[in-house]
């Protein structure tokens, strides 16, 4: 990648969501966020100023502005040092990032996003969150949850059980 | 719904929502046609060179349904093993999913939910128990085995069992399909591999498992990177086998390799980040680690050496955990020493310099004496030394009175800028309360530890106590 011209504007990614909101974050944050914007100015050698816009139109802006806000957040706390007390904090504000508030839908939506631009910690802390939602939980009450139609068949389902005798299904 | 691809608009033309036109962006005279079409959810954007893994997926009422296979299983690999698995029974699209889980770990001690674990546990039912560890076992890795090979394989594999011959002998039918485990990780491209045969409370043990190094080819021995193997004896690869060559972290605890085969195995790791070795008792033997470049920690403990020649120059942390012994590791910036038998000051200002010339950073943790007040004289000084932390655990006549030879480190830490000092704490006597002392003085006092231990153990055991004098 050729270096680009220093220049004394820091150059943004723009994300845009359903409805044509625009949100922002510096290059740089994407840089460490995204996987696709990675492979992107990778493979770009020269940009010159342009913006890089990821265009998420079926996505609503709530989710969008969460995950660029999440970005922003994982970027900052990389360049702080490491401590156990940074390791809390950090425990502490995804806990408040995917609060009461966020409903399923949201989440859904928000993981949409993340895997949309490829931002890997935010789909690991939303995938924690699945697995914490349907741990502990019976087969029907997951469908339930997650919205799973049952589609086996009773021999598909005896079959399945005699593979994994080692638990009770 | 989920999306369909995000695009990447470089070019900046931005048609649909009626925006200005950035700028063109032209490389190597020709524009990339990054878009393709955002409002339909029918065609697939493409970088020409990375692709977005999404593939287009009908708009439905699940959504969790039309999330990529690598996010159910990132999700799957965050429950335990068994409830992973019972999730086979969902749908027929989740019922081959678990199967790819990158972290593959099969603990004796977590798998048996469904078993009726007996109270005490005589030989006989050690042996049900063992049996039923084994069909388990082989039964998730039958499961495991027939996943797809363009899934996630076990990248990380952990075995962990107690294996004791002596006090079971039934353990002994472990040993075949242990192998068998082993055949399945280098089948499923393992690159982290953990055998973990270590019984609670071990402190010796004489029957191990042989690791069978002659069930990987040089493609499976290149690909690890990581090995964790406790109550396991291994050989050095034999010469020419390019041993592991890309090994990361090498862990071993209870492993019988003698010094020789240590650094034959060590020769081959131009890659070793960490080296750690634990109750592998190498009587009578050297440790040398041979030019490590990458390495940066260093754990020894416990191990019988009787010398320790390290040429590492990268390496940061040494934790030592025995006898003071003659030791060279002339490279090493930070260490801590925790020499677990009778460190002498002399020793700790003269030969420790020597041994480690360039250390920063360092923490001693020994046993002293300090019968008289010495300042041992050095002729090589710890130069480069920053920050010293010593935890010393002073015994012996007259130590308290003779704290002051500690000085001796400034001297011989002549740039040191921090100093921390942990004495031992006080020592104490039950509790035996005295329900009437009122008063108490202390004359000639000169604030040594006895003194402070005795005045403290007064006050503290006489409730009633109204005046506590100190005289020096």
């Amino acid at each position: 990648m050729a270096a680009a011209p220093s220049g004394s504007r820091t150059r943004m990614v723009t994300l845009i969501s359903k409805g044509g909101r625009n949100f922002k974050m510096p290059e740089a944050v994407a840089l460490v966020s995204s996987r696709s914007c990675r492979e992107a100015l990778d493979y770009i050698e020269y940009r010159g100023n342009n913006t890089m816009m990821i265009k998420l139109l079926d996505i609503d802006p709530k989710p969008v502005s969460m995950l660029v806000n999440f970005c922003n957040h994982m970027a900052a706390a990389a360049t702080s040092a490491a401590s156990d007390d940074a390791a809390q904090r950090m425990r502490e504000w995804e806990e408040r990032f995917l609060g009461d508030d966020v409903d399923q839908a949201l989440l859904y939506d928000l993981l949409s996003a993340a895997i949309s631009i490829q931002a890997d910690g935010l789909i690991d802390l939303v995938c924690k969150r699945v697995a914490h939602m349907i741990k502990g939980k019976t087969p029907q009450e997951i469908r339930t949850i997650l919205g799973i139609q049952d589609d086996l068949t009773p021999d598909q389902r005896d079959e399945i059980r005699t593979d994994n005798s080692w638990i009770d299904i | 719904m989920l999306t369909a691809n995000p695009l990447l608009y470089i070019c900046g033309r931005s048609i649909q929502l009626g925006q200005q036109i950035i700028t063109d962006l032209v490389v190597n005279n020709q524009q990339y046609p990054l878009a393709v079409n955002i409002m339909s959810t029918s065609k697939r954007a493409k970088l020409s060179h990375g692709t977005s893994n999404l593939a287009t997926k009908q708009q439905s009422e699940d959504p969790f349904e039309n999330l990529p296979q690598d996010v159910i299983c990132s999700i799957l690999s965050k429950l335990p093993l068994d409830e992973a698995a019972r999730t086979s029974t969902l749908s027929t699209k989740w019922r081959h999913t678990w199967k790819s889980r990158p972290k593959l770990r099969i603990d004796g001690a977590t798998m048996f939910y469904c078993v009726d674990i007996p109270a005490d546990i005589t030989t006989n039912n050690q042996e049900l128990y063992t049996q039923g560890f084994i069909q388990a076992a082989n039964a998730i890795l039958d499961q495991c085995s027939s996943a797809s090979s363009t899934t996630a394989a076990a990248e990380e594999f952990t075995v962990k069992y107690p294996f004791d011959i002596i006090k079971y002998p039934s353990d002994s039918m472990l040993v075949g399909h242990l192998d068998n485990w082993v055949r399945f990780a280098v089948s499923a491209r393992t690159r982290s591999l953990a055998i973990d045969l270590e019984p609670e409370g071990l402190k010796c043990c004489e029957c191990r498992y042989s690791f069978p190094l002659e069930l990987f080819d040089e493609q499976s021995l290149s690909r690890l990177e990581a090995i964790r193997l406790s109550v396991v004896s291994l050989r050095a690869p034999p010469p020419g086998s390019g041993g592991f060559p890309n090994i990361k972290s090498l862990d071993l605890r209870f492993v019988d390799l003698s010094s020789d085969d240590l650094q034959l195995v060590l020769s081959g790791c131009f890659r070793l980040e960490r080296l750690s070795i634990v109750s592998c008792h190498m009587h009578d033997g050297e440790l040398r680690v041979p030019p490590a470049p990458c390495l940066r920690y260093l754990l020894v403990a416990n191990s019988s050496v009787n010398k320790i020649q390290l040429i590492a120059g990268n390496l940061t942390t040494f934790v030592y955990d025995g006898p003071m012994v003659p030791l060279e590791a002339l490279e090493l910036r930070h260490a801590e020493l925790d020499f677990s038998s009778l460190l002498t000051l002399e020793d700790a200002i003269t030969e420790l310099p020597k041994a480690i010339p360039h250390a920063q950073n360092l923490h001693l943790i020994a046993p002293m004496t300090l019968e008289e007040l010495h300042l041992p004289e050095c002729a090589i000084k710890f130069a480069h030394l920053k920050h010293l932390e010593l935890t010393l655990c002073l015994y012996g006549p007259g130590c308290e009175n003779n704290l002051l030879s500690l000085a001796s480190f400034l001297k011989a830490a002549p740039l040191l800028e921090g100093l921390y000092i942990n004495l031992p704490a006080l020592r104490s006597l039950p509790p035996c309360p005295h329900g009437h002392l009122k008063r108490l003085r202390i004359g000639g006092f000169c604030g040594t530890l006895g003194e402070i231990e005795l005045a403290a153990h007064v006050a503290d055991n006489s409730p009633r106590l109204e005046s506590l004098v100190i005289d020096p």
